[in-house]
């Protein structure tokens, strides 16, 4: 009854203070951040051989999105290749995405970097995930993550 | 022949000289009455104003009791420096309660360091605010607060790994059950809370509002002729209206190009459309006087400076020529006087226990 309560009295406040996941419809020549050129940008699954790793690279991507932070627009996730994907982060979080950017081939300019993520941060994020017990035991190998900072994106497709 | 005109000219005199008197001491009568039956103000053609009005309190003052648990975790996660990537800043670093929840700083210095690109605003009547930041690319103080956490220049930490981080600090579960009826933690909770506990932070009652609520030698003679100024001849509620100060809108006021290497362009990095450029939140005036320096970039160190730039170019959103308000002095130093009696000296606030 108390949590029940407690809840009710959270999503009143939530009322109170209404939060939106950005808007906009993500068309295509649309630009966030600083306006920069599409001219020379570089496919990710490249950039990121080339990096090893633990490079880092200030270089223009071709990649498409995957995934928007739901409620606030404040990360992206890019497709690498099949078993791969790199996190977004906007420089000095100037900038937000609208949810509709998913889906959509971007380029990128910004800082690209990898970093090997452990066992145990997998599957702490995999518990964040509310992924099944079996699911976060089966986290066994450390992986390579791909980290973007976004200066400027803009819509390509 | 004579006679009368000595007569005529100690009349004159009199009407004069009581005329000067009574000034101060008409506008005190009519400044008594009800803000509706004030004289209305100076405002350019098209502007949407509300009249000056008394401090409005949080919105979560009926609620203060029955999310007191929220607040607290919000009050809690505000001043707790491990949110961030360096384990030293803080929400209090740039927000600090001593300097009316500003840093005192032209611009803030965030992780390592670093220099940002605007002046840290003050958290007071935030809850106000349709949009967040100088440029408005928050919708809400949630989203807000994502923010400077997430931001590598600011608190340099992660939203997605932050949740775990305060998972290891055993007292932050109790926190998080008594707030949200469970301990679970995840960025939203996180956001949510801090937004609450900002919500709660308002201006002190300032002299003008003990003016409005009838005693009616609050304010000075001076204060008193500032607020008049304020209404009519400086046109200061083109922007600067409502019982906040603020239009909650965003205007050009010819700060943009000054002071920053790079020309900060405001709303339009936002809107990207053209007529955004330069455009800047009008921020409250309340506790003006305790929260500089001022404009988006904090380059304006004396408030004087500040009234003399709108003198020359008259406050007006979109002003395309360059209309003067030929304030004189004496009005300028009235006009100071009145945004003296919307500050009040910052409450002392008790930093909150941290948990272990």
């Amino acid at each position: 009854m108390k949590k029940i309560l407690t809840l009710s009295l959270v999503m009143s406040f939530g009322l109170i203070v209404n939060a939106q996941p950005p808007v906009g419809d993500a068309k295509p020549g649309e630009w966030y951040g600083e306006k920069i050129s599409t001219e020379g940008a570089v496919s990710i699954t490249d950039v990121a051989a080339k990096l090893g790793e633990s490079g880092e690279v200030n270089t223009k991507i071709k990649a498409k999105i995957v995934d928007v932070c739901p409620k606030k627009g404040c990360w992206l996730k890019l497709q690498v290749n099949d078993s791969t994907t790199a996190m977004v982060k906007m420089k000095d979080y100037g900038f937000f995405l609208p949810l509709a950017a998913k889906g959509k081939t971007v380029v990128i300019d910004g800082e690209v970097k990898t970093k090997v993520v452990s066992v145990a941060e997998l599957q702490h994020y995999a518990e964040d995930a509310k992924k099944s017990k079996e699911e976060i035991a089966a986290i066994t190998k450390p992986e390579k993550e791909i980290r973007v900072l976004a200066k400027g994106i803009v819509i390509v497709e | 022949m004579r006679k009368w005109l000595v007569v005529a000219t100690l009349l004159a005199g009199i009407i004069v000289s009581l005329s000067f008197i009574n000034s101060t001491t008409s506008l005190r009568r009519i400044y008594s009455q009800a803000p509706d039956k004030w004289p209305k103000p100076f405002v350019d053609s098209g502007i949407q104003w509300n009249e000056l009005g008394l401090l409005p309190e949080s919105p979560l003052q009926p609620h203060l009791d029955s999310l007191k648990h929220l607040i607290e975790l919000g009050k809690v996660l505000f001043f707790d420096p491990r949110l961030s990537g360096s384990g030293k800043i803080s929400c209090a670093t740039c927000h600090q309660p001593a300097l009316s929840w500003t840093d005192g700083k032209e611009r803030s210095v965030g992780h390592a360091g670093a220099i940002n690109k605007r002046n840290s605003p003050t958290i007071q009547n935030s809850w106000f605010y349709k949009r967040l930041f100088w440029d408005g690319r928050a919708k809400d103080l949630e989203d807000q607060a994502f923010a400077p956490i997430n931001s590598e220049s600011e608190m340099h930490s992660d939203m997605r790994e932050l949740p775990r981080n305060l998972r290891a600090i055993k007292g932050y579960a109790a926190l998080f059950d008594s707030a949200y009826g469970d301990p679970a933690i995840d960025p939203d909770r996180i956001a949510g809370a801090i937004a609450a506990f900002e919500s709660t932070i308002i201006s002190r009652q300032s002299k003008f509002d003990t003016f409005l609520m009838g005693k009616k030698n609050a304010l000075s003679n001076e204060e008193l002729r500032g607020l008049h100024v304020f209404r009519t001849k400086a046109k200061c509620m083109n922007c600067h209206n409502g019982p906040l100060f603020t239009d909650n809108q965003f205007h050009n006021s010819g700060f943009h190009l000054n002071g920053n290497p790079e020309n900060d362009k405001g709303l339009y990095n936002v809107t990207h459309k053209e007529e955004d450029i330069g455009k800047f939140k009008t921020p409250s005036l309340r506790d003006v006087m305790k929260t500089g320096p001022w404009m988006h970039n904090g380059i304006m160190t004396h408030i004087n400076d500040i009234i003399l730039h709108y003198n020359k170019l008259s406050p007006r959103p979109g002003r395309t020529d360059t209309e003067m308000l030929y304030l004189s002095n004496k009005e300028i130093t009235d006009l100071t006087s009145f945004l003296q009696a919307i500050s009040s000296p910052p409450l002392e606030f008790k930093p909150p226990a941290l948990p272990e």
